[in-house]
Order: structure tokens, then sequence, then C-alpha cells
């Protein structure tokens, strides 16, 4: 007989053993009563005699079974249909197993999403970012100069190609409604060192890079689906774009985007590259020093990171050593590009997750209460089992498949959380967190919600079923089964647990706390000017129409008196790096009179070009000296403003106004720049990040054609965009806006990060709050209702009703400050990972941990009342009736 | 659960004792049973019971086959009858039953070393 066939008959089988079984029985019965037994005594005989029907009948059938996998189903069905049985218990530890293991899946699709999948690009662990590094000072510089990377990329004998990018906007004109484009100039080896190909069309050919021949575009997925109608014909074509023709050669599959959005580019969140242009550059030696391009490499194959930090050190050292002017101190970093690209919020997410595995925690040892409580209720139908001549491993593996079964339900439900979990945090989440569109449900997500779920599984259920299966069999027989006998030794492990959760969710509260403490202090900082009633308008002029820069003036000044004229509008100012918004630039410069040369590292600043009336409109006080003005332009001297930051640190305990610098290190004929003005401070790189010392430039002297324009206004910003829109196209027509912002909503972008933060470890806390709230509420209840009869007899005996309730009271107190002290001294430990997260808050911050402590405290007290309450109220005749 | 087979037999003892009866004549399980007893003198401790298991493990790896019929008590009963298979492994097991016991034997027997 095959195994499928015995599947199939095997119900045969059976019935045919316990027909031959019971015939066996009946023949001996028979033999029996005719050697002159009566038939009563016989059957007993006969029984002794046979040993034990059932485990005999049961040991013959499992010859015929698979045993382990066999008993596993059996363990199922019986395991569901007790947990049928009870569909509100089923139900309550299947929420909350769902919720907790459903957040868990959520928060860890994002992690698996944006931190462990490798990016989509072939054999990307072989892609490394290089970023020029200032080793004296310890700084970053995100851009590289092209005469730098390209000294790089011929020196190198580590990597395999490297290209060269920077981000760029074109206005697309020549269509029925001109728009800007954001995209990249890419070196042409950008598409094949990263290992994409274009879908449509073709790749750059390497001459393609020389000026002159660069007038050609690649166009990402989505910009030739959603402005061509994904033409395949529109390879050829030829686009306008910035004034100048461009014919399109390929189109990018619809993952490849690159670059992917960096913190550089806060300031246009969610825009990912339209486009690809030749970077068409020469090198211009004295542009060493002009940082502008992102550089990324592809090892070679035998290659590792180690060999190519030295080797690159090597290079660097070389260039130091040949320019001493302009690369002082210019060393470089080079880092897997998944790092780059993920950044700063690796730490928050790895944070995220450990909170979420603390908060399943405290589910867990809820739903291990629940089941400790109800083995109690079981005891008989353990106790059946063990006389029936169950093992103990056998009742153990049973009650595990239980609670496995549970934690399967939770799981399965808990995909469906995970679901809107991930949309929720999507909806939520800040543009700013890099691979958000690649969060998804998938194949490892699912297989660690699987193992989440065993585990789970196992923890909460390995406590309960060893003691369910330690049953006493006499103690369980003696009482009616239906309730917990009372004469027994309590077990510790209920108390035990909930100290657990209170500890587990103390930690995560203080957490909370630390991390809302830290907002709120954030919330506060003035970021030097006023953020009410103000208007940003962006927009970049082709270079095509507004080469010279009395044509980007004449654009501007024409702008400023159309927008100022508007009803409205109180005052109009630009700046090109607008503070809050992700854009910054500067570098070092002299100052006249010092001993900048060598030994001494020459001092940094941003620098900003602004217009006459920027600092008004946007209410940053002068503090000294005096204001650009109309007057500060072309012919006119050069002059230059500075913040407080750069007065203290360059000029200490002088006024800097009159002094000069300048911008050209390391030349011996120095332009000397006299400063004018000193103003107060501006937190440009966001609010928990210290001022910076800054030049400010006259918008007159440098006109740029990369402008903000802010735009103060009498009533809400927002409603003046069409009448500003209008300004602008009446000086022309032609000129798309990157976009129009209120302050307030930059402002806000800019701590969207902290705040989402902070929403999510709170709502965690307060989740594992909840929790740890049932599990007082179930323990004490559980005692109060194992207690009824002792509660009866003290008041019968004279007992006060106060007497009681503090009894009660007097041992969930008891629980809870134990678990009080636990929780402190883990979020002693714990805290240590969130201290990044942390601002201007210690992270053993003195007030936080005692308010929520005693929050917790008091929380559990009144979990602990309403069961206390009950106890109060008993009835010692009721209570007396029940034995 | 096979840790419950008799532990006064050793593992395969009731199988073979099983084959062996059956190779004389085909009999139904109440019958075995009482040959088994009666042969062993009642020396062997064995529930009635525990010829059941043995019987599903020798039909499921084919040593024996049944058919239902009647017995000499008028009763309807499942016979069983040792196949090829059964009797070739029941001489295999005799043999290397008797070789194990000659040696138990030798080392159990007193004087000689």
């Amino acid at each position: 007989m095959s195994w499928f066939t015995r599947l199939f008959f095997r119900q045969q089988l059976y019935d045919e053993l316990s027909k031959e079984i019971r015939e066996h029985l009946e023949e001996k019965i028979e033999e029996l009563v005719t050697g002159g037994l009566s038939r009563k005594e016989a059957a007993h005989a006969a029984q002794r005699e046979f040993g034990n029907v059932t485990l005999i009948e049961e040991d013959s059938r499992e010859v015929w079974q698979w045993p382990s996998v066999e008993s596993f189903i059996m363990d199922i069905r019986y395991g569901a249909r007790t947990l049928r049985k009870s569909p509100g218990f089923t139900f309550v530890i299947v929420l909350t197993l769902a919720l907790g293991i459903g957040a868990n899946t959520a928060i860890f699709s994002v992690v698996n999403a944006v931190l462990l999948r490798p990016l989509p690009f072939a054999d990307s662990g072989r892609l490394v970012q290089l970023i020029e590094h200032d080793q004296k000072r310890g700084v970053d510089f995100d851009w590289v100069s092209f005469p730098n990377f390209q000294d790089w990329a011929t020196h190198n004998q580590v990597f395999e190609s490297m290209a060269a990018y920077k981000f760029h906007t074109f206005n697309l004109t020549n269509v029925s409604q001109p728009q800007v484009l954001f995209g990249a100039k890419v070196s042409a080896n950008l598409l094949l060192t990263l290992g994409a190909e274009p879908i449509l069309g073709r790749n750059f050919l390497p001459e393609e890079d020389q000026p002159g021949r660069d007038h050609e575009v690649i166009l990402s997925y989505d910009a030739w689906n959603d402005l061509f109608g994904a033409d395949p014909k529109l390879i050829g074509k030829t686009l306008m774009l910035g004034d100048e023709p461009y014919a399109v050669i390929g189109v990018m599959p619809r993952y490849f985007h690159f670059p992917p959005t960096v913190p550089v580019m806060a300031a246009f969140p969610s825009k990912v590259a339209a486009f690809w242009a030749p970077l068409g550059l020469t090198v211009r030696p004295e542009q060493r020093d002009w940082n502008m391009l992102g550089v990324v490499a592809r090892l070679k194959p035998d290659r590792t990171l180690v060999q190519a930090r030295a080797d690159m050190d090597f290079v660097a050292r070389g260039l130091q050593q040949q320019y001493p002017g302009q690369n002082h101190d210019i060393g470089l970093r080079v880092e897997p590009l998944l790092n780059q690209v993920v950044g700063d919020v690796r730490p928050a997410l790895l944070i995220f997750l450990g909170a979420i595995g603390l908060v399943l925690l405290v589910a867990c040892a809820n739903v291990s209460n629940l089941l400790l409580a109800r083995s109690t209720t079981r005891q008989r139908e353990i106790a059946v089992r063990i006389s029936l001549g169950a093992s103990r491993s056998r009742l153990v593996r049973q009650l595990l498949t239980e609670s496995l079964l549970l934690a399967f339900a939770g799981g399965a439900l808990g995909v469906l959380v995970a679901y809107s979990g991930t949309f929720l945090f999507r909806a939520l989440s800040p543009d700013s967190v890099p691979r958000l569109g690649e969060i998804a449900i998938n194949g490892p997500v699912l297989a660690y919600t699987f193992a989440v779920s065993v585990m789970t599984g196992i923890i909460f259920g390995l406590a309960p079923s060893l003691g369910a299966s330690r049953a006493d069999l006499t103690q369980s027989f003696k009482g009616d089964g239906s309730r917990p006998t009372s004469t027994g030794k309590h077990s510790q492990l209920p108390t035990t647990l909930v100290v657990l959760e209170l500890a587990l969710s103390l930690a995560l509260l203080i957490g909370a706390g630390l991390m809302l403490k830290s907002f709120l202090r954030l919330e506060q900082v003035d970021p030097g000017f006023r953020l009410q009633n103000l208007l940003t308008v962006w927009l970049a002029l082709p270079e095509a129409r507004y080469r010279m820069p009395q044509q980007r003036l004449a654009f501007y000044e024409q702008a400023f008196q159309h927008i100022q004229a508007l009803p409205v509008v109180k005052s109009v100012g630009a700046i090109d790096d607008l503070p809050l918004s992700g854009i910054r630039g500067g570098g070092p410069f002299t100052i006249e009179g010092s001993p900048t040369e060598s030994d001494v590292s020459a001092p940094v600043a941003y620098r900003c070009v602004v217009s006459a009336n920027y600092f008004r409109t946007m209410g940053i006080p002068l503090v000294q000296g005096r204001e650009f003005t109309e007057r500060d332009r072309d012919g006119a001297p050069v002059v230059l403003m500075i913040n407080e930051t750069a007065a203290r640190r360059y000029w200490p305990g002088e006024n800097p106004v009159g002094k000069r610098l300048s911008f050209s290190t390391g030349s011996t004929q120095p332009t000397w720049l006299a400063i004018i003005g000193v103003v107060k401070d501006v937190l440009h790189d966001g609010l928990d990040s210290p001022a910076k010392p800054t030049i400010y430039l006259p918008f007159l002297q440098a006109p740029q054609e990369f402008m903000v324009t802010v735009v103060r206004t009498g009533v809400d910003p927002s409603s003046v965009v069409s009448a500003v829109r209008g300004a602008i196209a009446a000086v022309d027509k032609d000129q798309p806006l990157l976009m129009t912002r209120t302050m307030a909503d930059i402002y806000s972008d800019s701590v969207a990060q902290r705040r989402f933060n902070t929403v999510l470890i709170v709502a965690f806390g307060t989740l594992a709050l909840l929790l740890a709230m049932v599990g007082v509420y179930g323990l004490t209840a559980y005692a109060v209702t194992q207690r009824v009869h002792e509660m009866g007899v003290r008041v019968a005996l004279g007992a006060q009703r106060w007497d009681v309730l503090k009894l009660v009271l007097s041992q969930g107190l008891a629980v809870t400050l134990v678990g009080i002290g636990f929780g402190v001294a883990a979020a002693f430990v714990l805290t240590r990972f969130l201290s990044k997260l942390l601002f201007h808050v210690p992270r053993h911050d003195t007030v936080t941990f005692v308010a929520m402590s005693l929050s917790l405290g008091g929380i559990a007290l009144l979990a602990c009342y309403i069961p206390a309450r009950r106890a109060m109220r008993v009835d010692p005749m009721v209570a007396l009736r029940y034995e | 659960m096979k840790t419950r087979e008799q532990r006064d037999l050793f593992p395969g003892a009731l199988e073979m004792m099983i084959l062996r009866t059956l190779k004389r004549q085909p009999l139904h399980g109440y019958a075995l049973a009482q040959h088994i007893k009666r042969m062993s003198n009642d020396l062997l401790q064995i529930e009635e019971g525990s010829l059941y298991p043995a019987l599903q493990r020798l039909l499921k790896e084919e040593m024996v086959k049944s058919e239902w019929g009647v017995s000499s008590t008028n009763r309807r009963v499942r016979i069983y009858k040792l196949t090829t298979k059964g009797a070739k492994h029941l001489e295999h097991e005799v043999s290397r039953f008797e070789r194990m016991l000659e040696g138990i034997t030798r080392v159990l027997a007193p004087g000689e070393s």
C-alpha cells in the first residue's frame, strides 16, 4: 500500500482495528463466563489482561501515521477546537498579538526597504560614494570640484569606473505648458558605473561629455510617461530645455532613480530626477576649490573598501602636495553608496525597531498571563490527560501548539495590520526619508513575520505550558475543576510577568518623555527670523536667456518692483541659500593682516547672496554698521555683511565693521572686500544645529540665476501666490516657478523628521503603557477573585471596607514599585541608544524619569483600584456561601 | 507510543513470536494471544493488547496479510497469515536471534574462563 492510498483507507483501517479489539474482548469475556465468572467480573478481568484499550488503539493507529506530523496536526485541531470554545479569550489574545506582530512587521518592512535591501543597481554592493573631507576641521564637503574629480578618476587603482553628477533644473519650453524639470547633469559614464541601461534608445557615448557635444538628454520613465504619453517615437526628437535644443536619446527604466533624494535637496523633497544630460565641463584649474559634483564609483571586483580607502588616501595626499593652495588638508572619504543614501535615518529606524520589539515583549507577557490564568481553570482537563497516560513532554507540546496557533492567527491578522501600518508610515513620515516608495510587504518581510510569530508563540507559551504540565493530580481532582484551587502554592510567575511589563513600558515611556521634551525644546528655539506671513518663491533663470549678470539683475529688480507693488505685500527680499531649506554653500577666506599661512587653518564661512531688502523682509535685526542698499551695485566698492557668529569667531573683541577679507585663498594679489555691517544669527541648518559663521554678499554686486524671493505679507501668505505668479509672468512670461511655499511650511518640514520620530516613540510608549495596565488590572482582578472567600471572612470578622481596599492596593503598589525600579534601571541603560535623537535634554534627565515613573505608578494604581473596589464590596454572605 | 512497548521483551521479540506462530497456521488475534501465552507457559508478561500495535506494524511492512473470516467459535474475526516476505524475515530474524542468544549464553556460562 502506498502512503497515498493509506491516507484514504486509513479510516477503514481504524474501524477494523476497533472492531477487532472489541471482538477480542468479547471472546475473552465469553470464555471467562464459561469458566464460571459473572459477566461483570469477566469484563474486568478481560480489560486487565488486555491492558489500556484506548492507549493500545492509539498505538496501533500510530503505526500508520507519520507520528510527529500527525500528532502535530491533531494538536492543531484540538487546539483550534479549544480556542473556538472560548471566543472572547481567543479574540483578546489574537488581537493583542496582531497589534504587536503587525506593528513589528510594519517597522521591519520599513527597515528592510530602507536599510537592508540593496540599491536597485546591478551588483550594488560595489558602488561607493566619494566625499571630500577637510582633515583638519573634520568636516565633510558634500561636493567635489571638477578638477579633483578628474584627478581621482585617472590616478586611482581600485575603481572600475568613477562618475560625477550635479543637480540641475531645466525650464522645459516650447510645449503647451512650460515647466521646470528637476534632473542631473552627469558624466557620460554614470549609467555605466551604476550598471543601468536605458529601456529605450541608448546610453551616452564617452565623447558626449565634451562641451558642444553635450546637447543630449535621457529621460526618466515617469517624465517620458507623464509628459510625452510614453511615445516611443520621442527618441531622436528635440526638446527645448533652458532655451537650448536637446535631443532625446534614451528613456531609463521605471525603477531607476538617481541621484536618490539627498539631504541637500531637502527643499525639493519629493522630486526625483526627470532627466540626465551630459556634464559638458572643461577643466578649469582655478575651479579646483569649486565644489559642485557628487561622485560615485564602482569598485573593481577584486578590491575591497579598505583597499579603496588606502588607495584614495594616497591619491589625495598627492593632490595636497601638488595643489597646496586649494587642496590644503583636503582628504576624501569612501563610503558604500547605500550608507550615503540611507544616511541619517539609520539610527532612528533601528530605535523604532527596538522600541516596537519591547512593545511586543509587553504584549507577550500579557498573553502569557492570560494563558496562565486559563491554565489554572484547565487543571482538571490536564489532570485527566495525565492520568490517561499523556507524558509531560506530550502535554507541553500540545499546549505549545495551542500557543503557536494563537501566535500564527495573530501573525496572519498582523500582516493586515502591518499593511495598513506601512500606509500610515508612508503618509506620516517626512519626505526626507529615502526609499520610502520601496516599502512593501514582500517575501523577506513575511519571513520575518513568520519568525516573529514563532518566537512570540514560544515566548508567551512556554511558561504557561511548563506550569500546566506540572499539575498536581490529586489537587486538581479535589477541586471542582472550573475554579482554581486556593490551597495550592501560588505561582510567582504572573507577578513576575507583570513586573516585566511595567519595567519595559516604563523604559519606553521614559524614552518617549525624553523625545517629547526634546521636541518641545526644539520648537521653542528662535530661528533668528520671523516665520509668519512669509512666502518664498523659488525660480531659476535659464542660462541661455540670462547669460549676462546685467540680464539677471534686470529680471530680479523688475520682479521685486512688481511684487512690491501688490497691495498686501509689505516688503520683498531674496537670498540664494534660504535658511532651513537644506541649501548651503561656502568655503575658506582670508582675513586681511592675519597670519593665515599653514599653521593656522583658514577661516571658513557660509556664503549667501542677498538682496538689499532681505534682512528687513525676514526680520533679521542689524547689530552693527549698515545694511546693503541700492547703491551697493556694480561700480561701487564691493562690500560684505557678516553674522554675529562670524564676528565673534574671527574678530573677537574687535569691531568687524570696516575690516577686510578675501575669498581668493593662496593668491598673492587678493581682492580685499570690506565688511559694512553685522546682523543677528540665523539657524541656517535647522533648529537643532548651531549658527555657523556666515558672510553675506550683495545681490546687486553678485547676481545669481537662482534666487529664492521672500515676500512679507500682511495677510495669509498663501493667498498671494497667484498675484506673485502674475507679477513674475509680467516680467518674463516664459519663466516658470520652481515652487512657492510659505516659510511656516518650510519650518514645519525642517522639524518633520524629529516630529515623526517623537510621535512614533510616544505612540509605542502609550501602547506599551496600555498593555501593561491591562496586565496590572488582570493580575489584580485575578488575585481578587481568588481571594473572595478570604475577603468575605475578613469582612465577617469585622474588617472595614477600607482595610480590604488597602490590602488589595498595597499588593498592587508593591508590584508597581518593583516594576518602576527595574524600569528606571532599564531606561538608564536603554536611553543610551536614544541620545542621538535627543535635543538639549540629557539622556538621564531627572525630571522626565521622575515624571514618567509617577505617571506610570498613578495609572497602575488606578488599574488596581477597579478590581479593588469590587473586593471592597464583597458581601461576606455571598463569599462564604461559595464553599 | 513506542516507549510503552513491553519493557521485558527486546524490540522485535513480539513480532518474531507472532511470525513464528503464524508460520504454523493462520490465526486471528485472540487465538494468537492465547497461543503465545500457552506456549510460553505464562513466563512472559505480555498484555494481550500489545499484540495489536505489533500486528499493525507487521501489516504495514507486509510481513503478514489479513482477511476477515469466521472463527471456530463462530465469530467474525480478522485472520492473519504469513506472507513470503514475512517468512523470509522470520528466518533471518531467528538466525540472528540464535546467534545473539549463543553469544549471550557463552558469556553467561560459568567456569570456562
